[in-house]
């Protein structure tokens, strides 16, 4: 545990910072000189050969359009080693997976020949690098996955199956990470472990690398991590219906309990054409409709013959219905009693289960009982009902041959577009060169899949929920269930595979709110990138998904806020926080883009047409007077009138902007807070900056973080905003305990996020600040609290009563005692900064 | 400090919003629509046509399933019925079950006159725990006809404490002051408030109740749903409204029936969507006397087309299966 907040920190004491990185699956940590602290867990080495600062700037800034992070990249060279140079030399030993490695297997990895392998020892496939503690001819045993990295699943038929004793020389797709470390001006470096002493600076993905370079060094270029999320996701899989054979997908264990009952007796067989020791597939087997009847009767024969020849149940009949299907009669075995009875028959399917009754007339053996077993469930009084397999018993199966596609590439599960309409299935196998998909719902029935034969199909991979879990879903799945994180849940290439200990997932539950908190879709990703599928709705809704530290000095995937308002700045920047240098200005201004007077939004989700696909906005008056500017998007919203309804709200905050939004690029030292993001308050009086809300230069208030980086040589910052166009609404807090008497308390305890605002506030106001108390359903604004300390007890955001205003007495119950900002006249001027009536700026 | 209820619904202009200052409008009126909402958003919690056979000469009972709003509203109670043709005096009395049964409005009279149609208007509050509620229209011996039953929701006043179903009304008391803040928790409240009041107010959207004078004579008022020696029988098919319901929702439903034979093992009514689409939902009761409540009918779509079926395992063609009372409540927007 560090008693620093951040290594830049220490900076402004003097201190200076030691750069260091890792490079995934390669068990070595490279440092700009040596730091003899502990080593993480996983990495067996240190060399001090890294060269980092003749990097350009690292970090990211946000185009709030685009709805994502542009992330600037990482360029690095390492200098001539003897780790480097064993990790640059052609392996001595190499094998090849004789079977496919899941992610999480430990126990043994198959290979052709590891004879020649040491008995114990380190071993690389693909980007992985694994320890293993024994071997036979033909696996290693007892492996820990991920050392130095991530577990992944490798096919032993792709290059990336290859198994080696030392890496690729290809270290593209490696994950890297950047720290940085303090150390004081005699080289102190603090004691603990390297990465509890230090903060993440950047993280990302090796491009290009390692590469000789004309200075003698190995150059490794890589992109900022959020750019991944630019990069174009699987392409989906196209082909065409072949239904010359009709299949059908009888899951394992599925049955038909028939009985029959006359009198007091009862006679039931159950009927299992396929138990669980046949299943095949994705736990599915596949038959023709022939062999389903064919097994169902030889299932029926064999539980009748156990009842006896005494069994008044008997044979088993088909009888086809020409176009529409078959029906099962059963001819009965001995004689019926005469009297009135009744038989019924279940169906069980997993968890369906369905049972109906039909009364029995009095017959002879030589009659055909008219039961009709596989009727649908939705109409069971409808005796006439073809023999239905795909909608009561058995679950659709569908062929598909497939375009220059191998089999094995189609996911185990997914989405099946034919003619328009969006199919799902939940198993996938290979026969020859097309794949047949089991678990077909809705399961298409045999006339529908007759008339489909040599029609079009499309495989596709999508995710469905609302805007945070479509997020994380598309960020974390690796194809390898839950392997990335709880989100992980896609198949195989319909996400960036990228772990959770790399997103901050709170953020996304947290940030998504608002305007798109209702908003749930489907989203499918083929040959695009997330930035394409979801950047247009993020970038409406001024949300954008960015690279930052999340606090700790961890760089997170985060969902942040875009727009240019709010509250709960996270700092201050002044005059004396700019950084000035003869070469530049600490201050410089983008324009920014016009106010947009229309709107345009195309309806897409990659998966079906919106009936009408684009929506139009404009502002008329404005339009014809300012002349066109029109933003444009694409949303996975399909439902237009939902679509209209949320278009029309984002138009109208865009449309209401008074002006553009012009950008500050503000120079700062590295200790400034402020990630993209984050709410900051300025006040500084720089000559090229402008206040609209005074009239004069210089610029006092909030600001919305659009970007941030860091020069790796000179630790200079540069922080982008886009100052606010209004204030952000006054913060209103619930009441949950306090000190004292309620109507004379002591403290006050409200959540612990107001800390941040009310401990500024303050911070501002060295001699107590006034919190007004009111009851919702009966508002007044003449009772209040002045508060002199606020303190955050770990829990609770804890302030301190000074003194009271009028006879306001606390309450839990009911709508409860809530705290907010006073009126204007009696407010603080960091209060007056909050949204109140009469303030004369706009509603944003 | 008011709390004003506005008597038309308020509307805020588009352009009021897209050139809005940081004054207390548009924020006021959209508030003052919460309270207007309180006031005038009135689904109904009953809206049954009796079912009934002809012109009866006895006292009729009604009973069935109820799903009140959380808050106890007083509820505006609007009652239709035909009289033959002796005039004479309609007794109506309502009743509610909330563990025990008891009387929320008269019995009270009403002098009729022959060869004509009737209604009487009243109101009565019924209690959040109310489960059931009971009707009993008395015209002495001569006949009538009762037809329908309306109860909607009818506040008159807009109340200042938070409510149970979580509606919290405004009051001008803070957002009226001079530089007052405008604050989370009002912008929040009038989207919380809102939502309270739309999801707390259930939506009768299916019934059927027949007479339950007597227990020799239940529901064999009408031969709908009395039948033997078929081992089902479709009792009815309507379309359910749920306005605004895109995708699939559940709907409440709260059953009643009897069977004329000695062990009710058997004897069931199914209630399920039927139609081209559908959600393939269904749920089946046992006909034993006792009330059922399921929350599990899945129906897709605005118009969901509902079926009722019985089950009679009867083959001898004299016992009866019937329905008494099957009401089904949809929550808009769940």
């Amino acid at each position: 545990m560090t008693s620093y907040r951040h290594p830049w920190d220490l900076v402004q004491y003097g201190c200076s910072v030691v750069y260091w990185l890792k490079v995934e699956g390669i068990p070595t940590i490279w440092t700009e000189r040596a730091l003899g602290a502990t080593l993480p867990t996983g990495f067996s080495a240190e060399s001090a050969t890294l060269i980092v600062d003749q990097s350009s700037e690292i970090g990211s800034t946000i185009d709030p359009d685009a709805g994502l992070g542009t992330g600037l990249p990482l360029s690095f060279q390492l200098q001539d080693s003897t780790e480097l140079s064993a990790y640059l030399t052609n392996p001595s030993r190499v094998t090849r997976l004789s079977a496919d490695l899941l992610a999480t297997t430990t126990s043994s990895m198959s290979v052709a020949d590891a004879s020649s392998f040491a008995s114990a020892g380190t071993l690389y496939v693909g980007n992985e690098c694994v320890n293993y503690t024994g071997t036979t001819s033909t696996s290693f045993t007892g492996l820990s996955r991920g050392v130095a990295g991530l577990a992944y699943a490798h096919a032993k038929d792709s290059a990336a199956g290859l198994v080696a004793n030392v890496p690729s020389t290809d270290w593209r797709g490696r994950t890297v990470r950047l720290y940085a470390a303090p150390v004081d001006a005699t080289g102190y470096v603090p004691s603990g472990t390297l990465e509890a002493i230090s903060s993440e600076i950047w993280c990302g993905t090796v491009r290009e690398g390692p590469y000789r370079t004309a200075d003698a060094t190995w150059q490794l270029d890589a992109l900022s991590l959020d750019r991944k999320l630019a990069e174009p996701l699987a392409a989906s899989i196209s082909g065409t219906i072949d239904s010359k054979t009709i299949y059908y997908s009888v899951q394992a264990g599925e049955k038909i309990v028939c009985t029959l009952k006359y009198g007091s007796t009862t006679e039931q067989i159950v009927v299992i054409p396929y138990d669980s020791t046949a299943t095949g597939p994705s736990g599915f087997t596949v038959v023709t409709g022939s062999e389903l009847r064919a097994a169902i009767k030889t299932a029926w024969d064999a539980e009748v013959s156990a009842l006896g020849a005494s069994a008044h149940m008997g044979n088993l009949i088909w009888t086809q219905y020409v176009g529409k299907g078959w029906r099962g009669h059963m001819l009965p075995g001995a004689t019926v009693p005469g009297s009135p009875t009744q038989h019924s028959v279940t169906i069980e399917t997993g968890a369906y289960k369905y049972t109906y009754d039909v009364s029995l007339p009095s017959v002879s053996s030589s009659t055909a009982l008219p039961w009709a077993f596989f009727d649908s469930p939705l109409h069971p009084n409808q005796n006439l009902a073809p023999y239905a397999t795909d909608t009561a018993f058995s679950q659709g199966s569908v062929t598909v041959a497939l375009e220059g596609v191998d089999p094995a590439d189609v996911p185990s599960s997914g989405g099946l577009k034919l003619k328009g309409k969006l199919y799902s299935y939940s198993g996938a196998s290979a026969l020859g060169s097309s794949v047949r998909l089991y678990g077909v719902q809705p399961a298409p029935t045999e006339a529908e899949l007759v008339a489909l034969d040599g029609e079009d199909a499309v495989l596709i991979q999508f995710s469905s929920g609302s805007l945070a879990d479509v997020l994380r879903r598309v960020i974390e799945s690796s194809g390898s269930a839950a392997l990335r994180g709880t989100y992980d849940t896609l198949p195989n290439e319909a996400g960036y595979s990228i772990p959770d200990g790399d997103v901050d997932e709170a953020s996304f539950s947290s940030v998504v709110g608002g305007s798109v908190g209702g908003i749930s879709f489907d989203l499918a990703l083929s040959d695009r990138s997330l930035e394409d599928g979801l950047g247009g709705l993020l970038g409406l809704a001024e949300r954008a998904v960015v690279l930052r530290d999340d606090g700790t000095g961890k760089q997170k995937l985060s969902l942040v806020r875009t727009s240019p308002s709010g509250t709960s700045s996270v700092a201050t920047i002044a005059d004396a926080d700019l950084l000035v240098s003869e070469q530049t200005d600490p201050v410089s201004i983008d324009r920014g883009s016009p106010v947009p007077t229309s709107v345009e939004v195309e309806l897409s989700n990659g998966l079906v047409e919106a009936p009408d696909k684009v929506i139009f906005r404009k502002d008329k008056g404005r339009r014809q007077q300012a002349g066109a500017s029109t933003l444009t998007a694409t949303i996975p919203l399909t439902d237009v009138s939902q679509a209209t309804s949320y278009v029309g709200l984002w138009a109208a905050g865009r449309f209401s902007r008074p002006r553009p939004l012009s950008k500050m690029s503000l120079r700062v030292p590295p200790w400034v807070l402020g990630e993209p993001g984050d709410l900051v308050d300025l006040d500084l009086r720089h000559p090229s900056l402008y206040d609209f809300a005074t009239g004069t230069t210089g610029f006092t208030g909030a600001a919305r973080v659009l970007g941030r980086t860091l020069d790796l040589g000179s630790y200079q910052s540069v922080i982008t905003v886009v100052p606010a166009q209004g204030a952000g609404l006054c913060p209103a807090v619930a009441v949950s305990a306090w000190a004292g008497t309620a109507a004379a308390p002591t403290t006050i305890d409200v959540d612990r996020d107001y800390y941040d605002h009310f401990s500024r506030t303050a911070e501002l106001e060295a001699g107590g600040f006034k919190v007004i108390v009111y009851v919702p359903g009966q508002d007044s604004s003449s009772d209040g609290y002045w508060i002199s300390t606020v303190t955050d007890t770990g829990s609770v955001c804890r302030l301190t009563v000074a003194s009271i205003d009028g006879t306001p007495t606390l309450s839990t119950s009911g709508a409860g005692s809530w705290l907010t900002l006073p009126v204007t006249s009696e407010s603080t001027a960091f209060q007056a900064g909050h949204a109140h009536t009469d303030s004369g700026g706009p509603w944003t | 400090m008011t709390i004003s209820t506005p008597s038309t619904f308020p509307r805020v202009a588009q352009q009021d919003l897209l050139t809005a200052r940081l004054t207390s409008e548009p924020l006021s009126t959209i508030l003052s629509r919460t309270n207007y909402l309180w006031q005038h958003h009135q689904p109904p919690l009953v809206d049954i046509a009796w079912l009934v056979g002809a012109s009866m000469t006895r006292a009729q009972v009604f009973e069935f399933g109820l799903e009140p709003s959380a808050d106890s509203l007083s509820y505006s109670f609007t009652h239709r019925w035909w009289v033959g043709g002796t005039a004479g005096s309609m007794s109506i009395k309502v009743e509610e079950y909330a563990g025990s049964w008891s009387t929320i409005y008269g019995p009270t009279s009403t002098a009729t006159s022959a060869n004509a149609w009737h209604s009487r208007t009243h109101s009565a509050t019924i209690s959040a725990s109310a489960t059931r509620l009971r009707v009993t229209y008395d015209h002495g011996v001569d006949a009538f006809f009762p037809s329908h039953l309306l109860a909607i929701p009818a506040p008159t006043t807009t109340p200042s404490a938070k409510q149970p179903s979580g509606f919290v009304a405004f009051d001008d008391g803070l957002l009226g002051s001079s530089g007052a803040p405008l604050n989370t928790e009002m912008l929040n409240r009038a989207k919380a408030s809102c939502a309270a009041v739309l999801t707390d107010r259930k939506s009768m959207v299916l019934s059927m109740a027949q007479d339950t004078f007597s227990a020799a004579q239940k529901g064999q008022v009408t031969s709908v749903g009395i039948f033997s020696g078929s081992p089902s029988m479709t009792v009815g098919r309507a379309v359910a409204s749920l306005p605004g319901n895109k995708g699939t929702t559940d709907i409440s439903l709260h059953l009643r029936g009897y069977t004329s034979a000695s062990s009710s093992t058997g004897y069931q009514c199914v209630v399920r969507q039927v139609g081209a689409t559908h959600s393939g939902s269904s749920v089946t009761f046992d006909l034993d006397g006792s009330w059922h409540v399921s929350s599990t009918l899945t129906v897709l779509g605005e118009q969901p087309d509902i079926e009722v079926v019985l089950l009679n395992p009867d083959t001898t063609g004299t016992e009866t299966a019937v329905v008494e009372s099957l009401i089904g409540y949809w929550t808009p927007g769940s």
